[in-house]
């Protein structure tokens, strides 16, 4: 490399689901080869590899064009934007009052551990404990049963389900709608599914703070 | 009078004040409800309930609130609710619609001057 060679900075949009690979000249530049063949070479081995992970993709571009006496150093850098996707949330709790607080814990530390803010994770957590308390206090008799309670991030949402396997008796007392009432004020799009095997609750909650991944 | 760790209870000039902390949901609402009932002596004026430090409250503490006011109610006991503005008690209560139905106050003082106040023999206008 001369001295006082000039490097000109550019911006290059890429496709979000391009992949990016960066290489010296040693890759395509040599002896036996045109410059513009080992470029189509390179473009080849790279495109049919879409989709894979990077890793082995520099093994095997590296694999394709270099044979085995390389006369020049070589580097090869390949990126590509990854989706994160979240893992979901799982947990089944035994059904009863005295666990709830855990629940409450582990989704909301859950939702602050993937970027939902406070605020978001607060009303979500409170509508999933109202469909937990619904279950403990109506779907099994005293020798309780468990609560699966399921949260995974779609886009600008949460979604959070909760599952029972009872039956909900009728509701006894005028008080037994609060915590339904609460539900619907806070994740609009509740629906209820009842079944022989159980009920399910869908809760799903457009983020406020929307969370770029 | 039983105790309860959520519980503070603070008595004074015919005003009971209740401070409540922690979180309150199914598990101990009710043992919460027993508590503050058994906190207020038949001669009291009212009963303030200080939900300041409450750090989780769900449809449990809801209907709590709904029958201690009832309860009081009939005893012609006042019940004031403290929730600060911008406190999650104070967003909860809300949303379940509570705040048409009890009397909230943003602090201690006011929930209790109104219980005090409301009490107030009407003075007889001068001969």
């Amino acid at each position: 490399m001369a001295a006082g060679w000039a490097y000109r900075e550019v911006v290059v949009d890429v496709d979000p689901a391009a992949k990016v690979v960066l290489y010296t000249d040693g890759l395509i530049d040599r002896r036996d080869l045109a410059l513009e063949e080992g470029l189509e070479r390179l473009l080849a081995a790279a495109s049919s590899e879409r989709g894979r992970p990077v890793e082995p993709v520099c093994r095997e571009l590296i694999n394709a064009l270099v044979p085995s006496e390389a006369a020049d150093d070589i580097a090869l850098l390949a990126m590509e934007r990854l989706r994160v996707r979240d893992e979901a949330f799982r947990l089944r709790m035994p059904a009863e009052p005295a666990e709830l607080r855990r629940m409450r814990r582990a989704l909301g530390g859950w939702l602050r551990g993937i970027g939902v803010e406070l605020e978001d994770t607060n009303d979500l957590v409170l509508a999933c404990a109202e469909a937990c308390s619904n279950a403990i206090r109506h779907a099994y008799g005293p020798s309780a049963g468990t609560v699966d309670i399921e949260a995974r991030r779609d886009d600008g949402a949460v979604e959070v389900v909760v599952r029972d396997f009872g039956r909900w008796r009728q509701r006894r007392g005028q008080d037994g709608g609060r915590g339904l009432a609460l539900i619907e004020a806070l994740a609009p799009s509740m629906r209820i599914e009842r079944s022989e095997r159980g009920t399910v609750v869908t809760m799903r909650r457009t983020l406020r703070g929307s969370v770029s991944v | 009078m039983t105790e309860h760790p959520n519980v503070t209870i603070a008595g004074d000039d015919g005003v009971v004040v209740a401070s409540l902390s922690g979180e309150i949901d199914l598990s101990n609402a009710a043992e919460i409800t027993h508590t503050l009932l058994g906190g207020v002596p038949n001669e009291a004026l009212g009963l303030v309930i200080d939900l300041s430090e409450v750090s989780y409250l769900d449809s449990a503490g809801v209907r709590m609130l709904a029958e201690l006011d009832h309860r009081l109610g009939w005893r012609a006991q006042a019940l004031r609710v403290v929730a600060p503005e911008e406190s999650r008690s104070r967003r909860v209560l809300e949303i379940a619609g509570l705040e048409r139905v009890l009397s909230l106050d943003t602090s201690v003082v006011t929930a209790r001057s109104s219980i005090e106040e409301s009490n107030e023999e009407p003075e007889l206008p001068p001969d």
